[in-house]
C-alpha cells in the first residue's frame, strides 16, 4: 500500500487567515488545555489488563471536544492528522498572543503551551518560522510536512506515524531524518 | 540560489535528494556516509556539495522538540504520584531525564515494606517490542547478582501504554559528585572504581555489556559502596544498534561523553566499549574534568587519528600534587583504556583492575602471595581498624578536654587554638622500599576521615598539613599556625607481609603525648 497521508487541503482547519473564532474549532489555549486534560483524564483511568492505544485515545478525546458526528470523520488517520494541524494552529497562535500580552507580566497559569514556547526559545528555535519552513515543505513533498506535524504537534512516535498514515516504518524514518535536515537548512537562511 | 528556494522551485530535485539523504544517513560510519553521496552523485558535483551540506547539519533540536512534544504538549506525563504502577503505588518523583522520568514507590498492598525505583519511559519506543526483549533478558539480568549492581526486579507497560522498569531503591550521589564533594582522597576514589570495575567484570563475564556506563549510572550512598543502575536497559530499549534497529536515535540517547567512538559511530557494543566507558568515567573521578569524548558532535570531520587520550589526565589539573600523582602510571591506565582503537585497549574490566591494582600496590612484587589477595586486604583491615581505635580514642579525648582543660580556652589570646581541634600530620614511611609512602598516606587519610565525623571537632583539611611532610618545625610551632589544640602524628613500618603502625596524639600547646599506640598487622 502507498500509504494515505491526509489531504488537509480539505481538513476543516482554515489557512494563512486565520482567526481564532472563526472556526467550529476555537484554537485557543483554552480549547488546547480540554484537551490535553481529557487525554490525561483517559490515560490516568485504570483499564487492568488493556493497553490503552495512544491513537485510539486521541482519537476520543477529540471527538468529545469537537462534537462532530461521526460520520464527520472518514476514519482514525483524519482525525489524527486533525489533531496534528490544529495543535499546530494553537501553539503558533498561543505564541504570538503571549508575546503581545507579555506587558502584562508573568501569567499564573502556567500550561505546557508555555513550556512548549520556551523550550523554543532556549534553543533559539523559531516555531513561527518552523511553521512557515513546514508549509514550504508542503509543497515539496506533503507526506513528509505531514509526518513532522504529527511529530512536532501530535506528539506522535515513529512507531504511531507508521501505523497511522499505513506506511512502513523505515519510510517514515527517511521521512523524518531528511526533513529534519532540510528544515534546519531552511531555517538557517532566514 | 539556496538549497531550499531550488527545491521549492523542483520538487522532483528535492524527492532525488532526499533518497540519496536518507542512504546516507542509514550509514554507521561518516566515511560511509560520504562514500554513499560520491556513488549516488556520480558525476553531479553541485548534487553532492548540496547533499554534503545539507548532512552536515544539526538537527537535534527538532528531535528534542519532538520527544516534548511527545511527553509533554499532548500528553501530560508530569503527575504520576498516587498512581499506581504495576503492584506498586508512586510515592513522588525522583528525576527526569533523557529517557523519561524516575519515581520512588513502594508496594501497594502493603505486603513488604519494601521501597523501589520505577523508571517510566518516553513515549516514542516500540513497547511491544521491547518487552518481547525483556522477557528474553530477564532471566539473564536475574542471574546478575553482585553487591554493586543493582537489581531489576520487574518490567511492564503502564496503563497508558507507556513501557517501565521496577529497580532497587539506591540512595546514593553519582560517583564524580560524590568523591568531590566528600573530598575523597586519590586512593580512596581509585579504591571506589575497583569496585565499579568488579560489578563490570562480573556482568562481562555473563555475556552481558552495560552499554551506559556514565556517572549518573553509578550511584555512590552514604556507606561509601558505589551501586550500578540500568544493567541491560540500553540493550533492552534497542538503544543498542547490535540489532537491525540501527538508527540515528541511538546515538542521540547514549551519552556521547562517555560512549566509545565506535559506539557513537552507530556500531555495536562489546566489552572494549564498556571498558572505553570505564575509562572516560575514570578520567573524571582522578581530574575532576569531563573526559576528553570521542565524538565532537561534528561528525564529519572526526578524525581517526587524532588521539582521544589528549589531554592526558596529568595535563588538566592544576593542584602541582595532583598533577604529580597521575603523571606517570595513571596517565598511561587513562590512555590505555580509552583508545581510539578498541583492540588497544585493556582486553576487560579484569585487566584494567589489576592495573590499578598495580599502582596501589606499587613496590610488592607480582607473585601469588603478594597479591592484592593478600597485603591490599589486610591493610584496608589495617586501615578500618587503627581509624576506629583513634576514633574512640578521640571521643573520649574531646569530652575529657572539655571538662579537663577549660581553663587554658578561656584564658587563650585571641588568635590561639579552638579546644576542640586536632591536626594530622603526614605519617612517616619508615619501610625500606620508598614507594611503600602510600601506606604511610592511606592512614593518615582514614584517620582524618574518621575524625570528619565527629560533630563539634575542628579537623584541619589534609591539604594545609600535606606541607609539613618531612619537616623539622616543633610541634608548637605547627600548632600555632593551624591554630589547633592537639595534632596527630605517627609512622608506619611495612616488612614482608608486616605493618607496624604508630600513632601519637600530642597537646600542642606543651607538646606533651596525651595518648599513644601501636598496631600491628601481619
Amino acid at each position: 500500500m502507498a500509504g494515505e497521508y491526509v489531504e488537509l487541503e480539505d481538513a476543516p482547519v482554515p489557512r494563512g487567515n486565520f482567526r481564532p473564532s472563526s472556526d467550529a474549532v476555537e484554537l485557543s489555549a483554552r480549547t488546547y488545555e480540554k484537551l490535553r486534560r481529557i487525554a490525561a483524564e483517559y490515560l490516568r483511568s485504570e483499564r487492568a489488563g488493556h493497553t490503552l492505544q495512544p491513537t485510539a485515545l486521541l482519537h476520543e478525546a477529540f471527538l468529545r471536544v469537537l462534537k462532530r458526528p461521526d460520520h464527520y470523520w472518514r476514519n482514525e488517520t483524519h482525525v489524527i492528522a486533525f489533531a496534528a494541524r490544529a495543535m499546530r494552529r494553537i501553539l503558533i497562535s498561543y505564541g504570538v498572543a503571549r508575546t503581545r500580552d507579555k506587558r502584562g507580566g508573568p501569567s499564573v497559569v502556567r500550561l505546557p503551551l508555555d513550556e512548549a514556547l520556551d523550550f523554543c526559545a532556549e534553543r533559539d528555535l523559531n516555531i513561527a518560522a518552523v511553521d512557515e519552513a513546514l508549509e514550504e515543505l508542503e509543497g515539496a513533498d506533503a507526506r513528509q510536512a505531514q509526518i513532522v506535524e504529527l511529530r512536532f504537534f501530535a506528539g506522535l512516535s515513529v512507531d504511531e506515524i507508521a501505523s497511522t498514515l499505513k506506511i512502513s516504518r523505515a519510510t517514515v524514518k527517511r521521512d523524518w531524518a531528511t526533513a529534519k535536515l532540510w528544515l534546519r537548512s531552511r531555517l538557517l537562511e532566514v | 540560489m539556496s538549497i531550499t528556494t531550488q527545491i521549492k522551485s523542483d520538487p522532483a530535485r528535492w524527492q532525488r535528494l532526499k533518497e540519496i539523504l536518507a542512504d546516507a544517513l542509514e550509514q554507521p560510519s561518516v566515511e560511509r556516509q560520504t562514500a554513499v553521496l560520491r556513488e549516488s552523485c556520480a558525476d553531479d558535483t553541485t548534487l553532492f556539495g548540496e547533499a554534503e551540506k545539507l548532512l552536515a547539519h544539526d538537527t537535534t533540536v527538532f528531535e528534542e522538540f519532538a520527544e516534548f512534544a511527545a511527553a509533554r504538549l499532548m500528553r501530560d506525563e508530569r503527575d504520576r504520584i498516587g498512581e499506581r504502577i504495576g503492584a506498586y503505588a508512586v510515592i513522588s518523583e525522583l528525576g527526569r531525564g533523557g529517557m523519561g522520568a524516575v519515581y520512588l514507590a513502594e508496594r501497594a498492598d502493603g505486603q513488604f515494606e519494601k521501597r523501589v525505583a520505577i523508571k517510566v519511559l518516553k513515549r516514542g519506543t516500540d513497547t511491544d517490542e521491547l518487552l518481547h526483549r525483556f522477557r528474553i533478558e530477564r532471566q539473564i539480568l536475574a542471574n546478575l547478582e553482585h553487591p554493586n549492581i543493582t537489581r531489576l526486579l520487574d518490567a511492564g507497560i503502564t496503563t497508558d501504554g507507556l513501557p517501565y522498569f521496577v529497580m532497587e531503591f539506591i540512595e546514593g550521589t553519582p560517583i564524580t559528585k560524590f568523591v568531590q564533594r566528600e573530598n575523597i582522597g586519590l586512593r580512596g576514589r581509585l579504591q571506589l572504581f575497583l569496585k565499579v570495575c568488579s560489578a563490570i567484570d562480573l556482568a562481562h563475564r555473563h555475556h552481558i555489556i552495560h552499554r551506559d556506563i556514565k556517572p549518573g549510572n553509578v550511584l555512590v550512598n552514604e556507606n561509601c559502596e558505589p551501586r550500578l543502575l540500568d544493567f541491560g536497559i540500553a540493550k533492552l530499549l534497542g538503544i543498542d544498534p547490535d540489532d537491525e534497529q540501527v538508527t540515528i536515535t541511538a546515538e542521540r540517547r547514549l551519552t556521547p561523553l562517555y560512549a566509545a567512538p565506535e559506539q557513537n559511530a552507530g556500531q555495536a557494543a562489546t566489552i572494549a566499549s564498556d571498558v572505553y566507558s570505564l575509562g572516560a568515567l575514570l578520567y573524571e573521578l582522578l581530574t575532576n574534568k569531563p573526559p576528553p569524548g570521542s565524538s565532537n558532535g561534528n561528525s564529519l570531520e572526526n578524525d581517526p587519528s587524532k588521539h582521544l587520550t589528549e589531554p592526558l589526565p596529568s595535563h588538566v589539573v592544576t593542584d602541582p600534587q595532583t598533577k604529580h600523582q597521575l603523571r606517570g602510571q595513571l596517565d598511561q591506565i587513562v590512555a590505555k583504556t580509552i583508545r581510539r582503537d578498541p583492540a588497544q585497549r585493556y582486553s576487560s574490566a579484569a585487566e584494567l583492575s589489576k592495573d590499578i591494582e598495580r599502582y596501589l600496590d606499587r613496590g610488592a612484587p607480582r607473585s601469588e602471595h603478594s597479591s592484592r589477595g593478600t597485603s591490599w586486604h589486610r591493610w584496608q583491615i589495617a586501615a578500618a581498624s587503627l581509624g576506629a581505635i583513634v576514633l574512640a580514642t578521640a571521643l573520649l579525648f574531646s569530652l575529657r578536654n572539655k571538662f579537663a582543660w577549660p581553663k587554658s580556652a578561656q584564658t587563650s589570646p585571641p588568635h590561639a587554638a579552638v579546644a576542640h581541634s586536632i591536626a594530622v600530620l603526614p605519617f612517616d614511611n619508615l619501610s625500606e622500599e620508598r614507594e611503600n609512602a602510600y601506606f604511610a598516606d592511606g592512614i593518615q587519610g582514614d584517620i582524618l576521615t574518621n575524625l570528619s565525623k565527629i560533630g563539634d571537632l575542628k579537623v584541619i583539611a589534609r591539604a594545609s598539613v600535606m606541607g609539613y611532610r618531612g619537616k623539622t618545625t616543633s610541634i608548637h610551632e605547627i600548632g600555632k599556625a593551624l591554630g589547633v589544640s592537639t595534632i596527630l602524628e605517627g609512622n608506619v613500618r611495612r616488612a614482608g607481609n608486616r605493618v607496624r603502625v604508630n600513632v601519637e596524639l600530642i597537646n600542642a600547646e606543651n607538646g606533651q603525648a596525651i595518648w599513644a599506640e601501636i598496631t600491628i598487622v601481619t
